[in-house]
This record gives structure tokens, C-alpha cells and sequence, in this order.
């Protein structure tokens, strides 16, 4: 790398960005001066809207007002804030519905004599919750209904001769220990990381574009490819200023924004709340949000380097705005911090941020959401640099994001291995029919047998594995005339592989039960899921163990593996190295499964389905390796279930513990006996020989991909 | 200056297969001469101009530019080259002054030696009474004048250029051709791809027919001419490229 070539570079892409105007309006005039004046303009509104409604009475009807004579005197004082409405109204519902009333308050007959002689009565609230002041009306009503039941104790107790004062037991008073600087970072926290990750993408977005999409567009990218500035000095010159940008717009707003809400926060409590901003703080959460700016700077300038124009590459940057806005999700939830969410995208730094902004920080959580959210920069930068590197990147006809696959073969008759998008277009009808019917089945089954319930387990694999996974696939290679023997590695294999494919599927199981429950110690599962989960394995366990067993290993090792290592490993391999295509295959096939939980695991297992297939260039052993393993870790668990009951297996599912026993250590020796025997007999059968030609056809789907002219 | 041996550039096809963009190409350009690559859209220029300026690499074959092997050592073939297509653009932001600056800064030019020679080829091309105006401001034909200059701004033996007056009025193609054949004389070696006949056999010393990814013939007009028994380039062309001509 040498850096005068990229001090040359960069200095060219920042002559040419300080001369756009628009790139310079969205990095400095939108924090600097509409985004302040905006928020201040809104907070106003806002304000004077809030004061409007507090002060303007609610209007109420009281029904059978004579009936409680204290609540319509409490209603008819100024402070109570409402309004009593003399005139019965014709129609309630319709009144309140038309705004002309804002409350009715049904109130019995003789409802205070009643009360006051210890009967319980009921007053019904009626209002309407879908207008702006429904809210302000119900606090302003509740609040005399308080008063009222509070002044009918007091009657009570007068007659029973016991004093008011029975009711005070206890006097509270709040000491709040935050400092103001934490009472404010408390506020901020809320929209600092959406404002930090959402604007560093947008400042990004334009210099990412032109350095790309734009060069492209107007043929000056292939003017620098020919000069002797390597590919890598150019994307990181190009990069570097993206980033720049990136960081400078939100670090702007960061400013900005902080200053801002300071001001609408002091505004809206009157100066009765002391706030402060800590500038360590703000510092410290910016350098908490550098790597995932960095990771959307890389994902800009992805979406500019696929696209073919620059109203493409727009489209393709609207749903990369949608991914910083995970943060604000997690904001609005606000999650407690574990290991696990620590090392997830956008939400570690979300996270993090939030500890920072209210001082509840620590070394050990900041340095693992830090180098977490550096390890996915990286793998951005390295995407972004292995594109850069394509040589098919001044191809104006270069269709990396291709739709082309998802047309019928000519009727020629020629059939055709299938195109990444088609494969994608098959992964995602099938994840959203199991994201909606799936669910369905146990429903749909109860109109034919009404023991539905017992047969749950059974019902929904039968349904997922073959109508909504097996089904969709052979749908679409029927339709876009798909070779099917290539598309699904359908050929034969050596026993050999067979053999070591079983003996590694089995050996895993208790494999991945250890890394599971060590997974459990730092990052515990979601309570509920675990417990849903158990509700529909254990009974069908405990019942029909055998059937469960078989039917599974079954049904998931053939239908999941003609899916995941059919068509779309075969695209991915057609379009990427083989070790690409395996890696995104299986975080595909881990992803699908909706389980954030169980993704790293089942990701490692898909890894070695899509290496078998790949290097055997067979879908049996897979096949085999996938049921096997499915099959053993439900057999280990079917035995937990005998030795200790279902009750308890239920009962501890949820429990975040690992303990290693003597049966589980056994396990994990015959385990790791198998591995090494499976290994050995894949290694040897696998390895290349003068004969290997069924390896061939997959070599040559590695090829690089398709260009004109 | 360039010799090629063998080239070849195979794609994948979308439905599976493998499409030969460039197949077994061999052919040489000396010093001085522009050497033509004739042939119809689609026939390979493109994909053989690019590998021979390293943007694709080659599926097999050989090639060196100006002494320098092509897979070896890419980066001195960069250097070597000067390359212009039709689809050459410029950086609208900025003016020719500063787009030759930045591409001989880049090509390791520096100090008092790239001023001088960013002076000179302003000079060469009469671009200095708008060399201060920014790019987007210029005529077409003045832009065309820049990209030539910034092909050039490094003094680079090797000359490629990709249909370089395609899109272009009779007027600014001519402009384009003279400062070509002014740079053949000045002993640059020209790769000149092209689909127009006319130009071919004007600014042409050897060509090169390519048709369906193949080099069909090549050789001086006369030798084309008489080894297709045809009377002119025209007739020479369309024997080799096995189409009939259509009477106009």
C-alpha cells in the first residue's frame, strides 16, 4: 500500500465532494441548522399543544348525577380540570365518538348511600381512546374518581370511629442518586443510537455513491483501473473519505441533537430538573458507534459497487437505511445487557451506548461490544474489498444483483443450473410460509382429527418439512427447468463417505448439547421460547419416542438438505469461492430456523453438510450426516426425559445451568471417537484421485460470473 | 510493443454453459504503427482491449505490452498504457487542468516534472484556454480533447483505444483521428478498435478482423484483401467475417 497514491486519491474524492453542494448540505446544514430548527419547531408545537390540553376542561356527563352528590361537587371544582355537562346527552357513544362530549361517567342508583353503607359499587368510565385528548381526559377523570373513593373512605372510618389519619401509614420520600448528567444521558440514550447510526449512514451514503456508482456511470472507474494505482489503494482511499463523511455528519448531530434536547428537556420541565450534558460521555459512545459507522460506510458503499446506476443504487440503499433503525427497537425495549446480545450487530452498539450515556458502563462490556462490532466492520470491509477487486466491476453489463434467474429457461429445452436470485427468491417464499402457515398447522389438523393437540409436533413437521420446505424447491425447479441432477447433487457417492458422513452426524449430537449448554452460561435463552419449545418436544418425546426419532432425522436430513444444499448452495456456488458459498448456505439454512439462540450452532453444522456436499459432490451423505444428527440428539434427549421425567426436563429447560455428568462426559468420548472415525473415513474416500470426475461439476459452477461484450 | 499470443476470455454462460469471448487471439504491434482490431459489436475488441490493459484477466494465452508480461508484472503494463474508450468519462467536478495533474500524480509523476509535463500536453492538445474551466462546462469535443490528453499525460509507449470517436460528430472524430496519427508518428504504438471500415482503412497501417471472439485474419489491407481474393476492406471484411454485404 502506498500512501501517496491514496493521499492522491483521497484528496481528488475530497476536492470533487467539497465542490458538491449536496454532499455538503447533508453532512453540515442538516445537523447544523434544519435538524436543530426542526426539533425545536416540533418540541414548541408539541409543548404548546401538551399546555392546551391540560388546561382545557374536559367535558363530562354525569350519569344519575343526583346519585352521588360529593362526585358531582368534585367534578364541578376548577382544580378537577373537567367540566360537568347538565344536558343527558341523546346518544353517548355517538357524542363521545363526535368529540362533543369527552367523558361519561355511569354512576347507579343511590351509588354514594349505598357506598357509604360498605356496598361495592361500580362506576363505569366511557370515553373515546382513539382522540389526541383521551389521554389528558382520562388522568384529569381518574384523578376525581380517586378523590371521590378517597373522601368515601374517609366516611367509613368516620362513622366506624377510626381517624383519617389510618390511611398515611407511611410517608414516602424519593431520593434520586443519579447525577444530572446521568439523568440526561438517560434521555439521550433513548435516541442517540438511532440519531449516531442513521445519520452516519446518510452522511456516508452520497460520498459512497459517487465513488462508485457514479464512477462507474461515467466511465472514469475504469480510467483509474488502468492507471498503476492498485485496487485496494483506491478503496481505501475511496473508503477513507466515505468514513470520514460518515463520522463527520454524526458526529454533527450527535452535537447537535445532545444541545438540542437539552434545550427541549429544560424547556419542557421548566428549569424544575437539573440536566448536563458529560462530554466524556458523548465522546465515549461516539467511539462506540465508530465500528458500526465504519460497518454502514462498508455496506453504502456495497450497495454502490452491485448497482448498475445510480437510481439502482438508491433502491438498493433504502432497505440498508432500514438496518440502523434495529437500534431504536432495541432502545424502545431496552434489553438487559448478556454476553450474547453484546456480540450482535447494531444492537451491541445500541446497547452500549445506552450503558455509556447513563454512566452504568464497564471495561469488559464496552471492549466486547467494541471488538464484536470491529470483527463485523471487518467482514464488511473485506465484502466491499473483494467486489471492488471483481474484475467485472466496469462491466456496465455486470448484473451481481441479478433478476434474470427468475425467468423461465427458453422453450428450447435447455435446462439450466439456478442463478443466485432465483435461489433467493426460493429462500424467501419458503421462510415466509413458515413465518405464517407454519404456525397454522396444529390449527388446520384439528378440523380432521380432534386430538389434534397430541399429534402437534408430528402435525407441524409433516407440514414444514414437506409442503413448506421440500415443496417450494422441486415447485421451483420444475418451473425454471432446473437441471436436476446438478441443482441437487442427486448422484451417488463412495460408502466410504456414507459411512464417515453417519458416523459424524452422530458424533456431533453431544457435541453441539455441550457448546449449547455453554452457550446457555454466557448468553441465557429467552425463557419463553425455551418453554414453548419444550411444550412441543417433550410430550411428543415421551410418548412416541421412536416415531418422533425417525420421523425427524427423516424428514429434516431429506427435505432440508435437497433445500439448502440443493439449489441454494449449488447458486452460491456458481457465483462465489466454495468456502463463500458453504459459509452463506449455512447461515441461510441457521437463519431460517428463527432461533437467534441456536443460529452459531446450527451454522457450524450446516458448514460441514455444505462442505461434504461440495467436495462430494453428492446430496447423500449430507442427507444422511443431517439425519443422524437430528435423530441421536433427540434420542439423548428422549433418554433424559426417561431417566428424570418430562415434568422435570420441562421445568429446567428454562433454567439458564450447565452441568457436566458422568453419562454426558461418556457421551462426549464416544462423540469425539466417531468424529475422528467419520473425519477419517470422509478424508480418505474424499481424497482426489484420476477417477474423481463426479468432483467436476462443481469445480466448474466456481467459475466467475457471466459478462457481455 | 504489444505482442499477444494465444489470448483467450471465457465466461460463464447464465444458463450454465461457457460463452468464449476471445478465443486463441495472437497478434503484434510495433512502435509507430496503429494496429486496427475491425470488427461487429459483440466480436471481442472490447473483452481483448480490456484484458490487454489488465482490467479482466485472461482464461489462458500470453501477452506482453512494451516488454512487460501481462499477468507477471500488471502493474508496469498500467504504466506503460494509455487507454481511452468510448465510454471514458471525466470528473465533472473537476477542470482538465486538475484531472491531468491527478492522473500523472497517479501514474508517479510529481513536483516540478508533472507541471511541466501537464503544461506540455495542455499545450499538445490546445486545451490551456479552457484548461481552468471545470469539466462539465466543456463541449463534447473539448472533453474528448482531455481524455486523449489524459491518456497521454504520462507519455506512455502504448497507445489502446476503444472506439474512441463512437457517439462522436464527423467533426470531433476527426480531431480524434489526427491527434491519433500524430501520435503514431510521434512513434506510439496504437491498439485501435473499431467497427467503421472507413476509419479503419484510413488510420490503419495493419488490421486485425475479430468476429465471434476469434482473429479471423489480419495483415495490411493489401495482404487482407488478397488473401480473401476481395477488391477492397469492405469486401475483405465481409468475406472474413462470413456475411454477405448488403447492396446500398
Amino acid at each position: 500500500m502506498r500512501f501517496e497514491v491514496v493521499k492522491t486519491v483521497f484528496l481528488k474524492e475530497l476536492r470533487e465532494m467539497l465542490r458538491d453542494r449536496r454532499s455538503l448540505v447533508v453532512m453540515f446544514g442538516l445537523p447544523l441548522l434544519l435538524y436543530p430548527l426542526l426539533a425545536i419547531g416540533i418540541t414548541g408545537m408539541g409543548l404548546k399543544r401538551q399546555k392546551e390540553l391540560r388546561e382545557q376542561p374536559a367535558r363530562v356527563f354525569l350519569e344519575h348525577a343526583d346519585a352521588a352528590p360529593r362526585l358531582r361537587e368534585l367534578i364541578g371544582q376548577k382544580e378537577s380540570g373537567l367540566e360537568l355537562e347538565t344536558a343527558a346527552p341523546s346518544d353517548p357513544d355517538a357524542e363521545l365518538r363526535a368529540g362533543k362530549l369527552d367523558a361519561v361517567l355511569h354512576v347507579p342508583l343511590l351509588a354514594e348511600q349505598r357506598a357509604l353503607a360498605g356496598e361495592d359499587v361500580e362506576i363505569r368510565l366511557q370515553l373515546n381512546r382513539s382522540r389526541t385528548e383521551a389521554k389528558f381526559v382520562e388522568d384529569k377523570v381518574r384523578k376525581t374518581i380517586s378523590d371521590y373513593e378517597r373522601w368515601l373512605i374517609e366516611q367509613r372510618l368516620q362513622r366506624l370511629g377510626v381517624p383519617a389519619t389510618v390511611l398515611k401509614p407511611l410517608k414516602t420520600e424519593t431520593d434520586d442518586v443519579a447525577t444530572s448528567d446521568q439523568r440526561f444521558g438517560k434521555v439521550l440514550a433513548a435516541a442517540l443510537p438511532v440519531i449516531l447510526l442513521m445519520t452516519g449512514m446518510l452522511g456516508a451514503l452520497f460520498p459512497a455513491l459517487n465513488a462508485t456508482t457514479t464512477e462507474r456511470e461515467l466511465g472514469t472507474l475504469e480510467t483509474l483501473l488502468v492507471t498503476p494505482v492498485g485496487r485496494t489503494e483506491l478503496l481505501v482511499a475511496k473508503g477513507s473519505l466515505v468514513l470520514l463523511c460518515g463520522l463527520l455528519t454524526a458526529g454533527l448531530n450527535m452535537l447537535s441533537m445532545a444541545l438540542v434536547l437539552l434545550r427541549s428537556v429544560s424547556l419542557a420541565s421548566q428549569g424544575t430538573e437539573s440536566l448536563r450534558i458529560s462530554v466524556g460521555a458523548l465522546s465515549l459512545a461516539f467511539l462506540a458507534a465508530v465500528p458500526a459507522i465504519i460497518f454502514f460506510s462498508a455496506l453504502v458503499l456495497i450497495a454502490g459497487l452491485l448497482a448498475r446506476n445510480f437510481r439502482e443504487a438508491n433502491s438498493f440503499a433504502t432497505p440498508c437505511m432500514l438496518v440502523p433503525m434495529a437500534a431504536m427497537a432495541v432502545g424502545f425495549m431496552e434489553p438487559p445487557l448478556s454476553a450474547g446480545l453484546l456480540v450482535t450487530p447494531v444492537v451491541s452498539t445500541t446497547l452500549i451506548i445506552r450503558e455509556v450515556m447513563t454512566a452504568h458502563v464497564s471495561v469488559r462490556a464496552f471492549v466486547l461490544a467494541f471488538v464484536s462490532s470491529c470483527v463485523y466492520a471487518g467482514l464488511m470491509l473485506s465484502l466491499a474489498g473483494r467486489l471492488f477487486s471483481s474484475e467485472q466491476l466496469v462491466n456496465p453489463a455486470w448484473e451481481p444483483i441479478s433478476m434474470k434467474g427468475l425467468r423461465r429457461a427458453t422453450a428450447r429445452g435447455v435446462r439450466r443450473l439456478p442463478a443466485v436470485d432465483s435461489a433467493l427468491t426460493l429462500f424467501a417464499v419458503s421462510l415466509l410460509l413458515l413465518f405464517y402457515v407454519s404456525p397454522s398447522w396444529p390449527v388446520l389438523w384439528s378440523h380432521v382429527d380432534p386430538n389434534a393437540d397430541r399429534h402437534k409436533l408430528l402435525v407441524t413437521l409433516f407440514g414444514n418439512e414437506l409442503l413448506l420446505i421440500l415443496a417450494p424447491a422441486l415447485f421451483f425447479a420444475w418451473l425454471a427447468r432446473w437441471r436436476w441432477a446438478q441443482t441437487f447433487s442427486w448422484r451417488p457417492t463412495r460408502l466410504g463417505v456414507l459411512g464417515g458422513a453417519a458416523l459424524v452426524g452422530i458424533g456431533l449430537a453431544p457435541w453441539i448439547n455441550l457448546l449449547s449448554g455453554l452457550q446457555q452460561m454466557f448468553w441465557p435463552r429467552d425463557p419463553e421460547s425455551a418453554r414453548m419449545e419444550a411444550e412441543l418436544m417433550v410430550p411428543a418425546l415421551a410418548q412416541h419416542p421412536v416415531l418422533v426419532i425417525v420421523t425427524v432425522g427423516l424428514l429434516a436430513g431429506i427435505c432440508e438438505e435437497l433445500f439448502y444444499r440443493g439449489p441454494l448452495q449449488t447458486a452460491f456456488l456458481r457465483r462465489l469461492p466454495p468456502w463463500g458459498a458453504i459459509v452463506i448456505t449455512a447461515l441461510l439454512f441457521a437463519g431460517i430456523h428463527l432461533d437467534l439462540h441456536g443460529m452459531a450452532l446450527r451454522a457450524l453444522l450446516g458448514m460441514f453438510l455444505g462442505w461434504i456436499v461440495w467436495r462430494s459432490a453428492s446430496i447423500f451423505p449430507a442427507m444422511l450426516a443431517h439425519g443422524l444428527y437430528d435423530s441421536t440428539a433427540l434420542a439423548l434427549a428422549a433418554w433424559t426425559i426417561r431417566r428424570h421425567g418430562a415434568e422435570r426436563v420441562m421445568t429446567e429447560t428454562s433454567i439458564p445451568s450447565f452441568h457436566l455428568t458422568a453419562s454426558d462426559a461418556a457421551q462426549l468420548i464416544a462423540g469425539a471417537l466417531l468424529l475422528a472415525a467419520g473425519w477419517y473415513f470422509c478424508r480418505k474416500s474424499l481424497r482426489p484421485g484420476p477417477q474423481d470426475i463426479a468432483a467436476e461439476p462443481h469445480a466448474a459452477l466456481a467459475a466467475p460470473p457471466a459478462v457481455a461484450d | 510493443m504489444i505482442r499477444v499470443h494465444q489470448l483467450s476470455k471465457i465466461y460463464e454462460d447464465p444458463d450454465g454453459g461457457e460463452i468464449a469471448a476471445v478465443q486463441d487471439a495472437s497478434f503484434c504491434c510495433n512502435a509507430g504503427e496503429i494496429y486496427g482490431l475491425l470488427g461487429p459489436n459483440g466480436a471481442g475488441k472490447t473483452t481483448t482491449l480490456r484484458c490487454l490493459a489488465t482490467i479482466l484477466t485472461p482464461t489462458s494465452g500470453s501477452a506482453t505490452i512494451a516488454g512487460h508480461d501481462l499477468l507477471r508484472d500488471p502493474e508496469a503494463v498500467r504504466r506503460s498504457i494509455g487507454f481511452l474508450s468510448a465510454n471514458s468519462g471525466l470528473y465533472a467536478r473537476l477542470t482538465p487542468r486538475e484531472t491531468l495533474e491527478f492522473f500523472a500524480a497517479l501514474q508517479g509523476l510529481r513536483g516540478e516534472r508533472l507541471h511541466a509535463r501537464v503544461e506540455h500536453v495542455l499545450k499538445l492538445f490546445d486545451i490551456t484556454s479552457y484548461a481552468d474551466r471545470p469539466n462539465d462546462r466543456l463541449s463534447t469535443g473539448m472533453k474528448q480533447r482531455v481524455s486523449l490528453a489524459r491518456a497521454v499525460v504520462h507519455d506512455p509507449p502504448v497507445l489502446m483505444l476503444d472506439e474512441p470517436t463512437t457517439g462522436l460528430d464527423p467533426v470531433v472524430s476527426r480531431t480524434v483521428e489526427e491527434a491519433v496519427l500524430e501520435l503514431a508518428r510521434a512513434g506510439k504504438c496504437v491498439l485501435f478498435s473499431t467497427h467503421l471500415l472507413p476509419q479503419a482503412e484510413e488510420l490503419c497501417t495493419r488490421i486485425g478482423v475479430i468476429g465471434g471472439g476469434r482473429l479471423l485474419g489480419e495483415g495490411s489491407i493489401a495482404q487482407l484483401c488478397a488473401r480473401t481474393g476481395a477488391d477492397n476492406l469492405r469486401e475483405a471484411f465481409f468475406s472474413l467475417v462470413g456475411e454477405v454485404p448488403r447492396a446500398v
